[in-house]
């Protein structure tokens, strides 16, 4: 019998890296529960999203130059001059919003779904931290334009530092480079967008996946028995999982195509002018509810305070509630305070947005 | 009492504060306009001016009875007699007095060919724009039955459909400016040069009077208006071009999601079996 070209190059590489074993464990023998649905499928959205940024950001990195004087005209020599550039910039900003959105469900299908309790609190806290590291991208990269929406956002976003008792100016000014946001915010933030984000976020996806390997994937809840362990990772549920990208993939072509406006405002068109303030700055819808939510509470130490306390009260929430039970029915007051929750960031949100 | 004294302050302090406003517009209307006003019976013509100033774009803008005939408006007795009051200016004085404000359209006017004609035939500001009823500088305020003295009807006619098509087109420039500007490209030249046409090129024309000068002056602007009129069909082009391949790929998207969840129904059912 012939043995193909194919078969022999596997089978030497086989032999050397094993990675016949590998994809046993992790792809064929890699079972899921039965009872296992779509909500299970974001972790890998978000992985296919953030590889569709990482390629879309490479790809503008090429044009990009990040200097106050350049900055502003490279952007908009991609969006009119660059072949594809408008397509390559749009897909990228577009993927950003829907990632973000994605993010919040993934932890919102987790929270509900009690799947950071036992022996799971690593997979919630790399989790928070993506979500941090996430939102520090989303953050550092809306500067980079130099547009008029760069530049006072992240006046705005930068001077809520300045809120922390005797060491706010200091960290204003390590944050900034400078008393104004400047060239050296820029080139501040270009570093961290292009470089020292992208990696700890790469880091942090390693150890999260690596948590969700030796823990396991979690079990749907159920009020009846344990579900079997009896799907496939490869072939099957990664199917279920491509058709959910596929869907995400539909949302951000829906942005990019149909309302450029939503990731594009009037004030992203005017190249960042520092002495001339625009009427009504608002920060990404990301961020509404907790710029909502300074404006509401009078005292700016105050809602940092809350917005902090808050913060690591979700981080630290596998230590806090430590009962067993994962079913959303058994446990109705978590449920009935995250609903509330819940309703009012978007309240807040959806304020911020009618403003 | 004591309480009563209190609301008196109040109220007397409401009263300064408001007061200023409306006690210096009276002060400035007491002396000529009071005066005028009491010619209404007997002198209507010099009541008239009053009432048409009263409907005036001066009036709106705050430009006053001295604003152009001087004097001195708080005075009843020396209001007349001060250096630079112009009680009825003659025809050859008027460009001066509303060139005092409007200096660059009166050098527009000095010269052009109507500042050169000679007698009662020569037109001034107040031809078109009246002289006490000031109204703001519209094309149609070229009153055709005054220019066919000098001027051919046909010409007047095609004077004022030139000037208004490129007034059109600059209006029609600007909407395609704005949709440009939501395409990235750079407008800050197109616009500083629409601005100056909206702001005083367009003025400048009219006062002009000569339609080759006209012409020659506007082929900046209809440069321009071309230009942006061919960028703006581009992008028309490419938007329907965008929304095409837009469905396209978000209909390949869902069929394909769809496509996969029937697959992934039947490699359950298998697998089941």
């Amino acid at each position: 019998m012939k043995i193909s070209l194919r078969h022999k190059l596997f089978h030497w590489f086989d032999e050397r890296v094993g990675w016949g074993e590998i994809a046993k464990k992790h792809l064929h023998g890699y079972l899921l529960p039965e009872n296992i649905n779509a909500w299970y499928s974001m972790g890998s959205i978000l992985l296919a999203l953030f590889g569709l940024q990482v390629l879309t950001g490479v790809l503008l990195m090429i044009y990009y130059r990040p200097t106050t004087e350049d900055a502003f005209s490279s952007i908009r020599s991609i969006m009119t001059e660059v072949p594809y550039g408008w397509l390559i910039r749009s897909i990228h900003a577009a993927g950003a919003n829907v990632m973000i959105f994605i993010l919040f469900l993934h932890m919102l299908s987790t929270l509900f779904m009690g799947s950071y309790k036992k022996p799971r609190e690593l997979n919630w806290v790399t989790g928070c931290v993506l979500f941090a590291f996430t939102l520090g991208l989303a953050l550092s990269g809306y500067l980079l334009p130099w547009s008029q929406l760069s530049y006072w956002a992240t006046t705005v976003a930068t001077n809520t530092v300045t809120t922390i008792p005797r060491w706010g100016d200091t960290l204003l000014l390590w944050v900034r480079g400078s008393a104004q946001v400047s060239q050296a915010t820029l080139g501040r933030f270009f570093a961290l967008h292009v470089a020292v984000l992208p990696l700890l976020v790469i880091l942090f996806i390693l150890l999260h996946l690596f948590f969700v390997r030796s823990t396991g994937i979690s079990t749907p809840p159920t009020l009846a028995t344990q579900p079997r362990k009896i799907i496939p990772f490869y072939p099957d549920y990664l199917l279920e999982d491509l058709k959910m990208i596929y869907l995400a993939l539909a949302l951000v072509a829906f942005l990019v195509f149909f309302y450029p406006g939503f990731v594009f405002p009037e004030d992203s068109l005017i190249p960042a002018d520092p002495f001339s303030t625009p009427e009504h700055i608002k920060p990404e819808w990301y961020f509404l509810a907790n710029y909502q939510l300074l404006r509401l509470i009078p005292n700016k130490i105050l809602g940092i305070l809350v917005q902090v306390v808050a913060g690591l009260f979700i981080v630290l929430l596998p230590f806090i509630d430590r009962s067993p039970e994962r079913h959303p029915l058994r446990r109705p007051a978590f449920t009935l305070l995250s609903i509330l929750a819940l309703l009012g960031y978007i309240g807040l949100i959806y304020a911020g947005l009618k403003e | 009492m004591r309480k009563i004294s209190w609301l008196a302050i109040f109220c007397f302090s409401l009263f300064v504060l408001f007061t200023p406003g409306w006690a210096a517009e009276a002060q400035e209307e007491e002396v000529c306009v009071t005066c005028h006003e009491m010619f209404k019976g007997d002198m209507p013509n010099l009541y008239h001016p009053v009432e048409l100033w009263r409907q005036s774009s001066h009036k709106v803008q705050g430009v006053t009875c001295t604003g152009c005939h001087g004097g001195n408006p708080k005075d009843e007795a020396e209001s007349m007699s001060t250096p630079d009051f112009i009680g009825k200016p003659s025809a050859s004085t008027i460009p001066f007095m509303c060139g005092k404000c409007h200096t660059d359209i009166r050098e527009e006017y000095l010269s052009g060919v109507h500042s050169f004609t000679s007698g009662s035939r020569r037109p001034t500001c107040i031809t078109c724009h009246n002289s006490h009823n000031i109204q703001p500088p519209i094309l149609e305020n070229i009153i055709e039955h005054q220019c066919v003295s000098c001027h051919k009807a046909e010409e007047i006619t095609y004077f004022q459909s030139f000037i208004l098509s490129v007034n059109q087109d600059a209006e029609k420039g600007n909407e395609e400016l704005k949709m440009l500007h939501h395409h990235w490209v750079d407008i800050s030249i197109y616009q500083k040069i629409l601005n100056a046409w909206k702001n005083s090129t367009r003025v400048k024309l009219i006062h002009l009077s000569e339609l080759d000068k006209v012409k020659s002056e506007t082929e900046k602007i209809s440069a321009s208006l071309k230009e942006i009129h061919q960028k703006y069909e581009i992008i028309l082009r490419n938007e329907a071009l965008k929304k095409k391949t837009g469905k396209f790929t978000i209909a390949f998207l869902l069929l394909s999601a769809v496509a996969l969840h029937f697959y992934y129904r039947e490699v359950e059912k298998s697998r089941k079996r």
